[in-house]
């Protein structure tokens, strides 16, 4: 049931690019709760989406499913247009390149910031002793990559800004090799200044040819570092538009049902 | 890559020198066993005395053994409350069967260890799989322990010096100042554990596991796994001191690790260690058995009665560890 509108509004975006990851027909309820109907959902390569709704749309319940959280009561994912079944985090990161930064980053914060990138993947000598050097030049080129201010790899992750945080989390992603970073109100705890770092951040990450999916309340920064909105509402997805083809007003509107959805409610 | 002016090269960035030498965990406890040292001696030439210092490191030797393997586990961000008792089960076991079952040296104790490992697995259990904080789950298994050993034992006390001619070599004085070989063997796990720590692996694993699991789980590390060989080597390392301490003592009796779990915990966290879990220090638990030594053995020696010791034991543990929590206020930002 996809309908013709939406789709046209892809096609003219993302030209004739197979998505990196689709979802086809997703469903899930909770008891008698329908936290997600019948919904589509597509990633671009090197592209920045928002998904955005208010609460209660399904927006963390689609995440949850695609970083492996949960498992779906039917539909079907596909990477690279292969089939995947997400068992697990483990098989989201493995089979989908997906990452997850959550709110709290998960960062070691008596480790340096080198440590904690390569954290578990630390190259070593004779399979023994870490090559601390080799450790930290990866870790620098890692964060020049995205362009992070950081005055040095070697600061322990506890003394940083949380800018500057959520560098090293998506860094260490990066190092991991994944594709698809799903990012969970990134700027929710940051001041001005430091959400102006997270964008150039994610428009670093689009650079590199990665693929962003941001989870956020704030239209404001949406409107900033995104490519493309989806729109959920009710456990629907109601809308999917252009950044350059729409307004706030209308956004708003998808998301509170003052202007008609896409699908019929 | 070009990078922004704000961003000085990796090279020429150095912490500032006083938080280097600040950031050095080891830093208080290593000033403080100098001061101790130094201060008794002047009071007491006694203390300087080459066969009071051997005593020292054999006496020290098996506190010393179980806070070494207490600092991993705490730096995995969990405790074993259970330390003592272990001690005291191990030496229970061993003691039964080479007195009533007529075990064998070597089978008695390989017997005693096997009981030690099961007390870890039963901490790691509880812990892990009930989701109960250590805290709580080795309080519960030390009275559990401690009686199993008093069980074991039936309230009787075994003089087992006769039967364990292997173990006493390991109190014999080593060619090196006439230090016991069980110190040197200590000695050396410690520069090794601190070694590795260091340098391997080992430490970014039970530095996370310990500083934040969630981190540990998002990069593949096995935590329930690491934590439950912590669990275990904290055993066993403690069911060994027991063994030893029997041997020492030559005899075996219920309430030989009673009054260690204290020590235990001091020790590691004079060392630079956390109750929190992430940080902490191995060669620092060394210092800190040997300060704790210091202190007791100066205390006797400058004719303090043993009832004020643990008043003067206590003001020195609460200075040092308040010193301590100033040193880390100073380096961060």
């Amino acid at each position: 049931m996809t309908d013709v509108v939406t789709n046209k509004r892809i096609e003219a975006g993302a030209a004739d690019r197979q998505p990196l990851l689709e979802a086809k027909g997703i469903s899930k309820a909770f008891g008698h709760v329908q936290a997600l109907d019948n919904v589509d959902f597509e990633l671009y390569p090197a592209e920045v989406v928002a998904l955005i709704g208010d609460n209660g749309a399904g927006k963390s319940t689609l995440v949850k499913i695609l970083s492996g959280i949960y498992r779906k009561d039917s539909g079907q994912i596909y990477f690279e247009g292969q089939p995947v079944e997400l068992r697990g985090p483990k098989d989201a990161e493995r089979l989908a390149g997906i990452s997850t930064v959550y709110q709290d980053l998960a960062l070691v914060d008596v480790r340096d910031v080198g440590s904690n990138i390569f954290l578990n993947m630390e190259s070593t000598r004779w399979g023994i002793f870490i090559n601390f050097r080799r450790l930290y030049a990866d870790a620098r080129r890692v964060i020049d990559l995205l362009k992070i201010d950081m005055p040095s790899v070697r600061v322990n992750v506890g003394e940083l800004s949380g800018g500057q945080r959520q560098g090293v989390a998506i860094s260490r992603a990066l190092a991991r090799g994944r594709r698809i970073f799903i990012m969970d109100e990134p700027t929710a705890a940051l001041g001005v200044e430091q959400q102006h770092k997270v964008n150039e951040l994610i428009a670093n990450l689009k650079r590199e040819g990665k693929t962003v999916l941001v989870i956020s309340h704030n239209l404001e920064h949406v409107f900033t570092v995104a490519d493309r909105l989806i729109v959920l509402r009710r456990g629907k997805r109601v809308g999917t538009r252009l950044k350059s083809q729409t307004t706030k007003e209308e956004i708003v509107g998808l998301i509170t049902a003052a202007v008609k959805g896409d699908v019929p409610d | 890559m070009t990078t922004k002016q704000a961003t000085p090269p990796e090279a020429s960035y150095r912490q500032p020198f006083y938080k280097r030498v600040l950031g050095v965990t080891e830093l208080g406890v290593f000033a403080a066993v100098a001061v101790f040292f130094v201060a008794f001696t002047l009071a007491d030439k006694s203390m300087a005395n080459p066969a009071n210092l051997a005593r020292m490191a054999l006496q020290g030797s098996f506190l010393g053994l179980a806070a070494f393997a207490m600092s991993f586990l705490m730096i995995a961000g969990e405790i074993d409350l259970s330390s003592g008792g272990t001690a005291g089960l191990s030496a229970a076991v061993a003691g039964v069967l080479m007195m009533n079952f007529g075990w064998p040296e070597w089978a008695s104790c390989t017997a005693a260890l096997a009981a030690a490992v099961l007390v870890g697995l039963l901490n790691a259990f509880i812990t892990l799989k009930v989701h109960m904080p250590s805290f709580f789950a080795t309080l519960g298994t030390s009275f559990l322990v401690s009686g199993l050993a008093i069980w074991i034992l039936k309230g009787a006390w075994f003089y087992v010096a006769d039967q364990i001619p292997a173990l006493l070599k390991v109190l014999n004085p080593s060619p090196l100042f006439a230090l016991p070989w069980i110190f040197i063997a200590l000695l050396m796990a410690y520069l090794v554990g601190d070694f590795l720590m260091r340098t391997s692996r080992l430490g970014p694993t039970l530095m996370a596991v310990g500083g934040n699991r969630r981190a540990a789980e998002i990069v593949g590390i096995n935590v329930p796994l690491v934590k439950t060989l912590c669990f275990v080597f904290v055993s066993v390392c403690c069911g060994l001191a027991g063994i030893l301490v029997m041997a020492y003592s030559g005899t075996t009796d219920a309430s030989i690790g009673d009054g260690w779990l204290l020590w235990v915990i001091a020790i590691a966290i004079i060392g630079g260690g956390s109750l929190q879990g992430g940080t902490g220090s191995i060669i620092g638990a060394f210092f800190g058995t040997v300060l704790i030594q210091i202190i007791r053995m100066g205390l006797l020696n400058a004719n303090v009665q043993t009832n004020a010791q643990g008043i003067v034991i206590g003001v020195i543990l609460i200075v040092a560890a308040s010193l301590d929590v100033l040193r880390r206020k100073s380096i961060q930002y």
